[in-house]
């Protein structure tokens, strides 16, 4: 598990599940959140387990993740050039 | 077709014509329902854009696609409902690429409208910043799908005299775009043409030397909005110090324009500095925090790995983050490399580029300098932002308004001459 979520998140997903189930056009968006959140109704405390205390930073932002590109590129130069 | 009905729209009731649109009913007793895609030529309505979505005898359903009947119970404007429709703009912020500042049709475009009616400052969604298609190919027209929200208005209304369709939708599902029948396109008179680009709620149909005819602050909706004020905002701070407050500016991926703009205040900055101390700021060249802070103003979004540790020391040394200006709000311009692959930007720029000298082959990289990000990303998806200050750049009054706001705990209004983003 990752474990990045907080409180928040969680509102977040409910939140955003009640927009979807609002504007979709048919059934299958009206009823595509559902999963989800019957997951939150019936195991909190699954989801509990891997919250993270409010915190203001981002933790899913993988700085490492981020810059691999960079660093594939700049390694390749240099074994390329050297 | 006579028949009344009676009807009631939140909670007040009204008689109008049976069977009529409810966008249409509405507005004949002066309510309004936002939309998109609903303009009054189209015959069945679309019902793709999703904006005027509304509550009909307790279920939510589209107003446009809605035909009105006896009994009727509509709710429109409740808190949860503005919330769904306001999202539902900020998704179409998120998913398409709309630069603001540098697209043609600002001032011009509904969608931008309807950004400032609801007060969107901030798109709740994270940037998906995908790479689309822009068609020069057409003689006349540009077809830049970045900009298109697939409302669908040009592929129903857009005709040659034959009858035939000039725009049509091609691919699937987050692949489709519109796409310029080129053969049709060339039998539609310049009228026409004029015709669907202003038909187009957005700016992606454009016709080439039509673009700038009308000068930024005198278009459409720069009049009509004049003095439109923005939404106040119900959530504040509580903060009294006896000692001046501390603030802290910085410039991440951006062009520093922003900060020309917190200097724009001229001599206001002199009671400014009554109140306010600036600790760490490209205004005072002080480097680092040498004390907490109350603000800080963040300019930019983070393209490299400095970026991302500036801005998480701001989160630490500072009570509430301001991002300030388009790039900290959604990456800005910085951000159209995200479309590019890293490699091709940095290749461009370093060895094929016409500046660079023949037989270059290095990238700059040392251990020193920071290390460039895949993507360019916003401020809010990698730390908590409080409150967001958009344009490009903010208006100075606007900036120490909400710094002055923030602080002091006192009520503001932003006319939307300051609010504007262009």
């Amino acid at each position: 598990m990752l474990c990045h979520a907080d409180k928040e998140d969680i509102d977040e997903i409910k939140e955003w599940s009640t927009i979807i189930k609002q504007s979709s056009r048919c059934g299958l968006g009206k009823t595509s959140t559902n999963g989800l959140l019957t997951a939150l109704l019936k195991f909190p405390v699954e989801f509990q387990k891997c919250l993270l205390a409010e915190s203001d930073f981002n933790h899913a932002f993988d700085i490492e993740k981020a810059v691999e590109n960079y660093d594939s590129i700049i390694h390749e130069i240099e074994n390329t050039y050297e | 077709m006579n028949n009344l009905v009676n009807i009631t729209i939140d909670s007040k009731k009204y008689q109008v014509q049976e069977g009529k649109n409810l966008v249409d009913a509405a507005k004949e007793n002066g309510i309004y329902i936002p939309t998109l895609c609903h303009f009054h030529e189209v015959n069945p309505p679309l019902g793709t854009c999703r904006i005027c979505t509304v509550s009909v005898n307790g279920k939510t359903t589209t107003s446009c696609t809605t035909k009105v009947y006896e009994g009727m119970e509509v709710e429109i404007n409740t808190p949860e409902l503005l919330n769904t429709r306001k999202a539902i703009i900020e998704m179409l912020y998120a998913e398409g690429n709309h630069f603001c500042p540098s697209c043609e049709k600002s001032g011009h475009c509904d969608m931008q409208n309807l950004g400032y009616d609801m007060g969107i400052t901030v798109s709740r969604f994270p940037h998906v910043y995908s790479n689309k298609v822009v068609d020069f190919n057409s003689d006349r027209m540009i077809m830049e799908s970045n900009r298109c929200i697939l409302c669908k208005r040009c592929v129903e209304e857009v005709k040659t005299k034959d009858g035939k369709d000039v725009f049509s939708f091609i691919n699937r599902g987050i692949k489709t775009r519109v796409h310029i029948d080129y053969e049709e396109e060339a039998k539609l008179t310049d009228a026409e043409a004029l015709r669907a680009m202003n038909l187009c709620p957005v700016g992606a149909i454009l016709v080439k030397g039509m673009i700038y005819e009308q000068p930024f602050g005198e278009r459409k909706y720069d009049i009509v909005g004049k003095d439109k004020q923005a939404p106040k905002r119900d959530t504040f701070k509580k903060r009294k110090d006896e000692n001046k407050f501390i603030v802290a500016t910085t410039s991440l991926a951006g062009c520093f324009g922003c900060h020309m703009s917190l200097l724009d205040i001229d001599t206001g900055i002199l009671d400014i500095l009554e109140i306010v101390e600036l600790n760490k700021s490209p205004l005072t060249d002080i480097k680092k925090f040498s004390k907490r802070c109350d603000i800080g103003l963040i300019e930019g979004g983070c393209a490299n790995s400095e970026n991302i540790e500036v801005l998480k020391e701001f989160r630490k040394k500072c009570d509430i983050l301001i991002a300030f200006g388009e790039c900290a709000i959604m990456g800005g311009i910085p951000a159209m490399r995200n479309f590019v692959p890293l490699k091709e930007c940095l290749e461009e720029a370093y060895i094929h580029g016409l500046t660079s000298e023949i037989g270059a082959n290095v990238i700059p990289n040392h251990e020193d300098i920071p290390k460039l990000l895949n993507n360019v990303y916003p401020c809010n998806e990698i730390v908590k932002i409080d409150y967001f200050i958009p344009g490009c750049p903010p208006n100075a009054n606007h900036i120490w308004k909400v710094v002055k706001n923030i602080l002091l705990n006192e009520e503001y209004s932003i006319t939307h001459e300051e609010f504007k983003y262009d």
